[in-house]
Parts: C-alpha cells; structure tokens; sequence
C-alpha cells in the first residue's frame, strides 16, 4: 500500500539511507560504521529542502518500494545530473519507529514521511516512488549542531542502523 | 595501572611556543616537568623532560611521536595535508599536526588511529569510532584571529553517557577530553 506524500510512513517500516563514501580522507581498518555524521543532514540534503521550500529532510527510502541496490542507482542518477562522477555507497538500514523513538526525544515534531520524488527523468526510476524523509534532525543554527546532545542523538540512531545484508556487494 | 591525566599551561613568546605538561601524580611526585616547545606553526614540536630546581632540561629532547612508530600510511597522510584531496591551508594542516602531536604525548603509542574527513563547512574531523565508544574532534579553519578552534564530543555507547564542549576551544584537547579517550582507550 502506497503512503501519501508527506504522510507519516505507517509502524513497522523500514527505511534506507545511502551515504556517499567519496569524503574520507583516512579510515583505519577497526573504524566501526555507522557514525552519527550518517543522520546528520548533508549539504544535498539541505539543497534540496531549499529548493522545493520544505522543510529540510535527511534522504531515505522506504524499504518495501525501493531495493538497496535501487536506493544507490537513485543516488548515482542525481550525481550524474549534477555534472558528478557517482562516489562509492554505503547503505543503511534502520525502522523508522526507532527512529522516531530516538529523534522525538531530542525534537517532538520529528517523524519518517513518504516524499517521492517528482524530478522530471528520476521519478520514473525504480524505487524512486520509496523516497522518504526524515524531518526532524536538522538545526540551522551551527552551536546547536555541535552540543553534544545533539552528536548523542545522532549517535544513537547511528547505533540502530545496520547495513543491509543484501547490499554488501554495493 | 593507574592513568595519569595531562593539562597544558601555554605560553607565548615571540614565535615559540611553550606548553607546561602538566602530569599532577607521577611528574609532581618526581619533582619533574614535561614541557613542549614550538617555533613556528609548522616546525615539529619537541617535548624536554625536566627536573625542578635545574634551569636546564635533562635528558634528551624527545618527539612525541618518539617510542613507538606510526604506520607509515598514517605518517605519510600527516605529511601531505596541504596536497589534495585533504588539500587544507598551511596554518590549518600545522594545526592538525601539533592537535595530533598532543593527544600522541598524552595518551602515547595506544592511541588508535582516527577516521579524518572533512565536514561540510570546511572543517576537518578525527573520529574513533568503536562498539563501546565514539569520540571525535573537530578542528575548524582559521577565524579571523588566526585561530584554529576545535570541540569535541564523547560518547559511551555501553552507559549511554556523553559529554562535549560547550564552546570551541584553542590549544590542547581538553583535559576531560584526553581521560575520556585515554580510560576508552586503556583496555
């Protein structure tokens, strides 16, 4: 069943994240993945709310209309658009009830909505009708990004996530 | 063993710089002192041992990076900081040079290696990041003073306590920082 746009995803959903990989400058081998720079809304991200004048939203897809493998092809697509070599992804997987669960104690009005795409090439993409949002965990303002409550929260989520075992050849 | 928390007392003089090592148990017990010294951003920062009531420092002057080796990937990464892709101002790489060079004296060869990557507003991150902890730095460009601020944040994801910095900060890492770490760090 398909969720209306800016509707609530419905309990029980799962949500991908794809994170492009292109920015490390050193990893060593025990770094352990996800970190809390992985909910923490990219400058793409940030664009995007801009550019359509909503609300910013860290870009996900709903698990049941979009495969991992579709979430990267989505991602690679507007690289591509944007004059971009597609980078190296990392997908993640985590419920969106966990989500709320975590967001919501740091800010009530965060959820996990539907928001398919509707760009004018992508929207026919496979999967690109699972594109979601998670609003919530965006703050303008640069001190409230770097209060420790804020890296905890994130950090929380980070620990919830997983990386999906379909998408290990990604 | 019991772990022995390190504050710096800079000093300013001329283009040197001089930091007061301060080790409040083992040093102060020994009527000893740790002090390192910096001419210049850029030049290497060496650490003297001391001993009070003598003027001048005893021993040999060490590199903190003296004692252990570093992987030569993670030296050669050091070494090219204002080469691409990390690409960063020759203040801002001396800045991350002489940050690292301060947590290697304090927590010494155990440290591990950190994830770098840059932040979207230009700054650069060093992250531990393992199942029971997080930890990170992040050093931002130089302001409008010539300072290259830093914060830092600390999470035990056992416990599920945290603590940071409530304001960026110049210098050393911050004490409570470097104990966080170093205790993190010590199994």
């Amino acid at each position: 069943m398909t969720t209306a746009a800016g509707q609530p995803l419905p309990a029980g959903a799962w949500v991908l994240r794809a994170l492009a990989v292109k920015d490390v400058f050193f990893e060593p081998p025990e770094h352990r993945t996800p970190t809390p720079d992985a909910f923490k809304p990219n400058s793409a991200d940030i664009k995007e709310g801009e550019r359509r004048g909503l609300p910013v939203g860290v870009s996900v897809f709903d698990r049941a209309r979009t495969t991992p493998e579709q979430a990267v092809a989505i991602r690679c697509w507007f690289a591509q658009k944007g004059g971009r070599d597609p980078p190296e992804y990392r997908v993640l997987e985590i419920a969106a009830d966990q989500v709320r669960d975590i967001a919501r104690a740091y800010n009530p009005d965060a959820d996990v909505i539907s928001d398919p795409i509707t760009d004018e090439g992508a929207r026919d993409l496979p999967g690109a009708d699972g594109h979601a949002a998670i609003r919530g965990l965006y703050q303008p303002d640069r001190k409230q990004r770097q209060s420790p409550d804020y890296k905890a929260m994130l950090d929380r989520l980070a620990g919830q996530a997983q990386h999906p075992p379909d998408a290990c050849s990604l | 063993m019991g772990t022995t928390s390190l504050s710096f007392d800079r000093r300013e003089s001329g283009s040197s710089t001089a930091e007061q090592v301060a080790a409040p148990s083992l040093l102060a017990r020994m009527g000893a002192g740790l002090t390192m010294t910096r001419r210049g951003d850029d030049a290497e920062p060496q650490l003297r041992f001391t001993v009070r009531g003598q003027r001048d420092p005893v021993g040999s002057i060490l590199s903190p990076a003296h004692g252990s080796e570093e992987p030569e990937e993670w030296r050669v990464f050091l070494e090219r900081l204002e080469a691409p892709p990390v690409a960063l101002g020759r203040f801002h790489a001396g800045a991350f040079r002489a940050l690292w060079k301060h947590l290697r004296v304090a927590i010494g060869p155990r440290l591990p290696l950190p994830q770098v990557a840059p932040d979207d507003e230009g700054a650069l991150r060093l992250c531990w990041s393992r199942d029971q902890y997080y930890a990170e730095l992040v050093l931002h460009r130089p302001d409008d003073q010539e300072r290259c601020l830093h914060e830092w944040f600390f999470r035990d994801r056992v416990r599920d306590e945290h603590d940071g910095s409530k304001e960026p900060e110049t210098g050393a890492p911050a004490v409570r920082f470097l104990r966080l770490l170093e205790d993190a760090t010590a199994g």
